[in-house]
């Protein structure tokens, strides 16, 4: 053991041991292999409280600049003349990307694990509850610079909510004011700060639950068996420093990542309308003509559905209310599936396949609401006649539900027996076949929707097919591979930490090239050249993380 | 303590638990009606439709000769109330006559009822004025447009003798048609551009807006209310020449 440090002596006779109480935080320890190789997984929830800690930081930048009475004058204002300006509005906005993405990540992932079983399912409501009022604040956030497309947002949102029957003027007065434009993005933000306030308080009661729960363990380790709970296990390391530093490495790497993405895409000559971390035109402006009125990409998925409600003949009547069945049906039905599936699926099964209907409406509504944003995507606002929404929605429902059907009865009777060179093939085989079906299946979706023939629909019936069969392969052959590795005996305990003076060496150089890259931003010019700025500052945040990591490596042996 | 008595205690105890949970919801009811009340925002607007005399930028009344027939660029002026846009357009024929617009029953599918559109106004009969939002999902100029005769509307078949003058909106393709007080030609819309009805003074040239007919203007409770409106003394409103062709 090496001698004490002097500084860690005085620490110890001024303030006694523990002076921060660390250790009785009441935070639980954890198994190492959650710390490990694949444990990423197992934070997914901690990146989205990452990312969200960084939206209330740069969010409260901005509110000090923002101005609901003149809202796109003063967002231009913000990009174009306060330093770091834009900065800080491209990387809010990219944040709440993140904090999205990664909140359906985290919720997928639950939901193929069963994680909402006993004992976690008022966790899981909460966290369903996080999903809807995250996307209500991004819905806000998205509308409040006030370009054409905030316009187009807010207007269609408008008219979804007036359409609610009996109280849809009650419903449009609160949530967007009384149609006085400064009362308009008053509300909104208003709005969008009050919610995010309630995704804090929502947070802290979701997050004292999963504490008091356990973090879910593997599904081997839980013999795929509902309660899954994590017992405490005196070996398992202490949460300070191990997991204290993991914690901090995750959340530079987030943070880098949530500067370093959208600087870059600041920088490339172009970006596509609905990926750019900038507004857009205002809607005055002769050049909004050429905007496609495009909802946020999140919502994208409601926009198409409304298309696929475009009423004709004695029926044009409905027409009127065509947002709001297809923001009921594509959006509030799915959203209450999700709060219901503790109850609606009580076995006590968590392996996938032993819940083949529940997993098949999982993996459905991750393909639906790809094929759904992709078509928003390429054909914003075209009306879709019901057999074609049918043509495009009934085959992946067929093939993925037969399939899981079929899977889940070759595993109950023991004949889904794979090793794991088998499953890494197929892995690249399903990667490789999913890749260029994707691509035809996209060319042939497009082709189809602007005419339609025959063989149009036939090529794109089995190209879709062919995706999602692809799609499904290789989630799963993935997810048995690092189960499978994660559980095999060889490989456990085997990992050897990195060499100590490999360790110094490539840490000092990290360092040096990180300091290097600071010298280099400072001098830039914080108004003009902040998005150049952004690309240092996430490398280096990266870099932060990568260090920790080798530290981690090296003493911990993680 | 016997066991009746505990028994009527027991009974006691429940209805005073009872008693707690109501007095707590009368409370959270009243703070909730409170609140709820609190954040519908109170209606601002106008009782009745003001008369508004059009004027150009420069302030001069907005004279029959002053608008190009078949109105090349978009033209748009606020009414009734300041946010509400609307277009002005003296309508023409594909050789760039005007044209006299009739009076027309206009059909609102998404009731099944129709209204009366009073025709164009001006010397020709030719001027004519509708809500520049759009009845679907609220698209604004220039999403929602309109495309003099013959020219080619983007994104649909109508071009040539197939476009006789149509509004068409490029977020969701609905057509409308002004020669017809804005009937519908193609959905997604249900609903007809609201008609802004307009008064020609032949002694002076001069046009002034006084009502409006047909659907409420959309995301709106009422036309006269859900907006700022104008100073209670303004009696004239601007026209303005957005120069968007």
């Amino acid at each position: 053991m090496v001698e004490e440090s002097k500084i860690k002596k005085m620490i110890r006779n001024e303030f006694g041991e523990d002076p921060l109480k660390i250790d009785q935080l009441p935070l639980k320890r954890v198994p190492d292999y959650m710390r490990g190789k694949g444990g990423i997984l197992y934070w997914t929830g901690a990146m989205i409280s990452i990312a969200f800690v960084y939206q209330v930081v740069t969010g409260l930048f901005l509110l000090l600049y923002y101005n609901p009475a003149d809202a796109y004058a003063s967002t231009e204002y913000i990009i174009n003349n306060v330093p770091y300006g834009a900065l800080i509005s491209a990387t809010h906005l990219y944040g709440a990307y993140a904090m999205i993405v990664l909140i359906y990540v985290h919720m997928y992932r639950n939901y193929f694990h069963g994680a909402y079983k006993k004992p976690r399912q008022i966790q899981w409501i909460t966290g369903i509850l996080l999903l809807a009022i995250t996307l209500g604040v991004g819905f806000f956030g998205y509308s409040m610079p006030g370009d054409v497309l905030a316009y187009d947002a807010t207007d269609v949102g408008r008219g979804i909510a007036q359409s609610s029957p009996v109280i849809g003027n009650i419903l449009v007065a609160i949530v967007f004011g009384n149609g006085t434009t400064t009362g308009l993005f008053q509300r909104m933000l208003g709005w969008h700060i009050i919610l995010a306030a309630l995704i804090g308080l929502i947070f802290g009661l979701h997050f004292y639950l999963a504490e008091s729960n356990s973090i879910m363990p593997s599904l081997k380790e839980a013999k795929y068996r509902a309660p899954a709970i994590d017992k405490e296990k005196p070996e398992y390391k202490k949460w300070y420093p191990y997991n204290f530093a993991f914690m901090i490495q995750l959340g530079m790497m987030v943070v880098g990542l949530i500067i370093l993405i959208p600087s870059i895409i600041a920088l490339l000559p172009s970006v596509p309308s609905l990926f750019s971390p900038f507004p857009s035109v205002s809607p005055s402006s002769p050049l909004a003509l050429y905007v496609p009125a495009y909802p946020p990409w999140f919502l994208l998925f409601v926009y198409k559905a409304v298309d696929f409600f475009d009423f004709t003949g004695s029926l044009a009547p409905l027409n009127a209310y065509g947002g709001l069945i297809a923001s009921t049906v594509f959006g509030v039905i799915p959203l209450l599936y999700f709060v219901f599936v503790p109850f609606i699926d009580r076995s006590n099964d968590l392996h996938p396949l032993s819940r083949p209907i529940i997993t098949s409406f999982g993996i459905l509504g991750i393909i639906y609401m790809a094929i759904l944003s992709a078509w928003g995507a390429l054909t914003p606002g075209v009306p879709i006649p019901p057999m074609e929404v049918l043509a495009v929605l009934v085959p992946p429902f067929v093939v993925v539900v037969g399939g899981m059907i079929i899977l889940s009865r070759l595993y109950r009777n023991g004949k889904l027996n794979v090793t794991s060179q088998k499953l890494i093939a197929s892995f690249v085989i399903f990667l490789l076949i999913l890749t260029f079906s994707m691509i035809s299946f996209a060319e042939n979706i497009s082709a189809f929707l602007y005419h339609t023939s025959v063989l149009n629909v036939i090529t794109t019936f089995f190209t879709g097919g062919v995706t999602v069969f692809a799609a499904v392969g290789t989630m799963k052959s993935a997810d048995y591979y690092t189960d499978m590795e994660r559980n095999s005996p060889k490989v456990t305990k085997q990992r050897k930490g990195m060499s100590v003076n490999a360790a110094v060496i490539s840490s000092a150089v990290l360092v040096i090239i990180s300091i290097a890259i600071l010298v280099l931003i400072a001098g830039l010019n914080p108004i003009t050249q902040s998005m150049v700025f952004g690309v240092g500052l996430g490398t280096d945040l990266i870099l932060a993380g990568i260090v920790l990591r080798i530290y981690r490596m090296t003493f911990y042996n993680e | 303590m016997d066991d009746k008595e505990e028994e009527l205690n027991r009974g006691r105890r429940t209805f005073l638990k009872a008693m707690i949970v109501l007095s707590a919801g009368v409370a959270v009811a009243g703070v909730l009606k409170g609140a709820v009340t609190n954040i519908i925002t109170p209606l601002v607007g106008i009782s009745s439709f003001p008369t508004m005399e059009l004027v150009g930028a420069d302030g001069k009344p907005l004279l029959y000769s002053d608008i190009p027939v078949n109105t090349p660029t978009t033209w748009l002026f606020y009414y009734p109330l300041t946010n509400d846009p609307n277009f002005l357009l003296n309508l023409g024929d594909a050789s760039g006559n005007p044209v006299n617009v009739p009076s027309y029953d206009v059909p609102i599918p998404a009731t099944g009822s129709t209204y009366k559109f009073n025709g164009g106004v001006g010397p020709k009969g030719s001027v004519v004025a509708y809500s520049a939002i759009c009845q679907h999902l609220g698209c604004i100029p220039p999403e929602i447009h309109y495309y003099p005769p013959t020219q080619t509307v983007p994104g649909t078949s109508f071009s040539g003798s197939s476009n006789p003058g149509y509004i068409h909106c490029s977020c969701h393709g609905s057509t409308y048609d002004p020669l017809k007080g804005a009937k519908v030609i193609t959905g997604p819309t249900s609903r007809p551009l609201p008609n802004v009805q307009l008064k020609y003074n032949s002694s002076t040239g001069t046009f002034s807006a006084y009502s409006m007919v047909g659907p409420t203007i959309y995301g709106k409770v009422s036309d006269l209310s859900g907006g700022t409106p104008y100073a209670s003394s303004a009696t004239t409103v601007t026209v303005t020449n957005t120069g968007i062709p």
